[in-house]
């Protein structure tokens, strides 16, 4: 299994000037995101999601523990090649512009001009800001500089993406645009995606995996699925014949019927492959299996209330 | 049912009935049988169950249901049910084992009481059940999920010191719904999908072993279903890592092999701080008979 994050007793603790005080911010933390996988790191304000991410960037130093980026050390600069991240927010220059952002991007990445004026033209066609490439930043509104934070992120198509709430700031429409282009750099080029968010629904549609973080440890680490449990499964399929009708409810917990669809639900102790062989054999059409997992938000809360 | 007991009931009136009475009622009704399969029914499976009990000490009792017999009915008619109903009865009448017997209990269900003491022998029976059940070729059957007569079953190992026959006849027809709702055509030793070994503490151990390393650590099983299990550990395990599970059950002994699936830090304080979600990578026979030991 190859993991483009792996952390083993990762921990952090801040000392306070003028005092012996200190503050553990990240205590033991032992995560691993496999490539290609989109994972959702959640927490409250304050749980420890940016200390983490700051130390795999290698913008602070471990107390404790040790990490790795693409299978290297975070010690070696070299385990950032291929590492793109975006921050929660960042004091641009108010008189700068996606353009010239983008431009340095490319450089500091040593693309060639042509190759960097086709891919601003691309990425900001991607995060919607179309027209708005050479508008100085002090004229752009906290949703749009969110994006241009987005664009300069994705611009070299990276291997690893981290993202520090990367849905603050944004109406739901471009939220959910926003989530459409990770999901789409996930599927297409096999980005792995790391963000921390505490959006839950934003997570429980994106993520194939989630962690979460509580006061500095972690409480839970897994796939969407295996963690969350699903609670049924949902079989549906149109224009199935009458006689199929009678024996899948019989198979299953409940079925409801809209127009020609048929849907069957049944939980999880059943194998939800023999339903989708009903609708087969019944011929039924367009025969699609929906996972119903539990409710993130309640096994959030379960995970953080209960600790 | 006798002609006898039948007139004795017609005649009792609305009064109140005397004991004589009702010892000659419970005297000459005590066999009965259904009338369309010929087996004794379900009182005179319970009288005798308790009878034979006593007698043998030990028994396997399986509870048998014709799958869809109320769909073959209502697309079929009413004889091809009958049909059906009389050529499973004509299988499962016989059963193995001396003075073994089978009664029709309501609607499809049927019940035998074995005399054996094993329970794979009693799977291995309900398994030429279902094979010849498979073979009864009937108007419409093709109709059916699987295209033939299929039934489930539930089963349930008896010892006549602690168990009393009413709570077996319970248990049994628990662990057959089980099998019913869990998909049908199977029978079922156990009544849940999952169940708390935390508490039972019947394992006498259990070790975890990473794939490719030497290092093994034992754990506590805390729940296990046919799909997986979860268990508490000292240290925690990455998600995706593949390991090798040995439990220990009495004389019994299996090796799994797993894929990590989640885990969960419960308290960094505790002995065993990590609870740690398995799923199984394939499960064969002998696999599958230890899990079923565990939950049964």
């Amino acid at each position: 299994m190859e993991y483009h994050i792996k952390t083993t007793e990762l921990g952090k603790t801040y000392k306070k000037f003028f005092s012996n005080k200190s503050v553990t911010a990240l205590k033991s933390l032992s995560i691993e995101v496999p490539a290609g996988t989109v994972m959702g790191f959640l927490g409250m304000n304050g749980a420890g999601k940016t200390t983490t991410i700051k130390l795999l960037l290698g913008l602070i130093k471990p107390t404790q523990g040790t990490a790795e980026l693409m299978g290297l050390d975070i010690s070696n600069n070299n385990s950032r090649i291929g590492v793109s991240y975006m921050p929660e927010s960042a004091n641009l220059n108010r008189s700068g512009t996606a353009r010239k952002l983008l431009t340095t991007t490319g450089l500091l990445s040593k693309m060639d001009e042509i190759e960097i004026k086709k891919r601003i033209d691309e990425v900001i066609s991607e995060v919607g800001l179309e027209g708005k490439e050479d508008i100085p930043f002090g004229n752009l509104s906290k949703g749009m500089k969110q994006r241009i934070l987005l664009s300069q992120a994705i611009f070299t198509k990276p291997k690893l993406l981290i993202l520090d709430e990367p849905f603050s700031g944004l109406d739901p429409v471009k939220r959910r645009d926003v989530r459409d282009l990770i999901v789409k750099y996930n599927k297409k080029f096999g980005t792995t995606v790391f963000f921390s968010s505490h959006i839950l629904s934003d997570v429980e549609v994106m993520c194939d995996s989630i962690s979460i973080l509580h006061n500095g440890e972690l409480k839970a680490i897994g796939t969407k699925e295996d963690l969350l449990g699903i609670e049924t499964y949902e079989v549906l399929g149109n224009n199935i014949n009458s006689n199929g009708i009678l024996f899948i409810e019989k198979m299953s917990d409940s079925i409801t019927k809209k127009g020609e669809q048929l849907s069957a639900y049944i939980n999880p102790s059943k194998d939800p492959e023999k339903i989708v062989k009903l609708f087969e054999k019944y011929g039924a059409t367009d025969i699609k299996l929906i996972k119903h997992t539990r409710n993130l938000e309640k096994f959030f809360s379960e995970v953080v209330e209960g600790s | 049912m006798s002609s006898e007991y039948t007139e004795l009931l017609r005649n009792l009136g609305t009064d109140t009935i005397a004991p004589e009475v009702l010892a000659k009622l419970t005297q000459i009704g005590g066999t009965t049988y259904d009338q369309l399969t010929g087996l004794m029914d379900y009182r005179t499976f319970s009288i005798k169950a308790k009878t034979k009990l006593n007698e043998l000490k030990s028994a396997v009792i399986v509870s048998i249901s014709i799958d869809f017999l109320q769909e073959i009915n209502f697309l079929s008619g009413w004889v091809v049910g009958d049909i059906t109903l009389c050529s499973v009865a004509n299988i499962l009448k016989n059963p193995p084992g001396v003075g073994s017997f089978t009664a029709k209990v309501s609607g499809g269900t049927f019940v035998s009481l074995l005399n054996i003491t094993e329970i794979n022998e009693a799977k291995q029976w309900f398994q030429n059940i279902q094979t010849k059940v498979a073979k009864i070729e009937l108007p419409g059957l093709d109709m059916l999920p699987d295209e033939h007569l299929t039934i489930s079953g539930g089963m349930f190992k008896v010892n006549a010191e602690k168990d009393s026959i009413d709570s077996v006849l319970l248990e049994v027809k628990k662990r057959l719904q089980h099998a019913q709702n869990s998909g049908g055509n199977k029978i079922s030793s156990t009544a849940t999908d999952s169940i708390d070994l935390a508490k039972k503490k019947i394992i006498d151990n259990c070790v975890v072993k990473k794939q490719n390393s030497k290092d093994k650590q034992q754990v506590n099983i805390i729940q296990i279903n046919p799909h997986g299990l979860s268990f508490e550990a000292i240290v925690p395990y990455m998600v995706r890592e593949q390991i090798l599970i040995t439990i220990q059950f009495g004389e019994n002994r299996a090796r799994f092999k797993g894929e990590i699936a989640w885990r969960r830090t419960s308290n960094s304080e505790a002995k065993y701080p990590f609870n740690i979600g398995v799923k199984f990578n394939e499960v064969n026979n002998e696999q599958k008979n230890m899990l079923e030991l565990l939950m049964a």
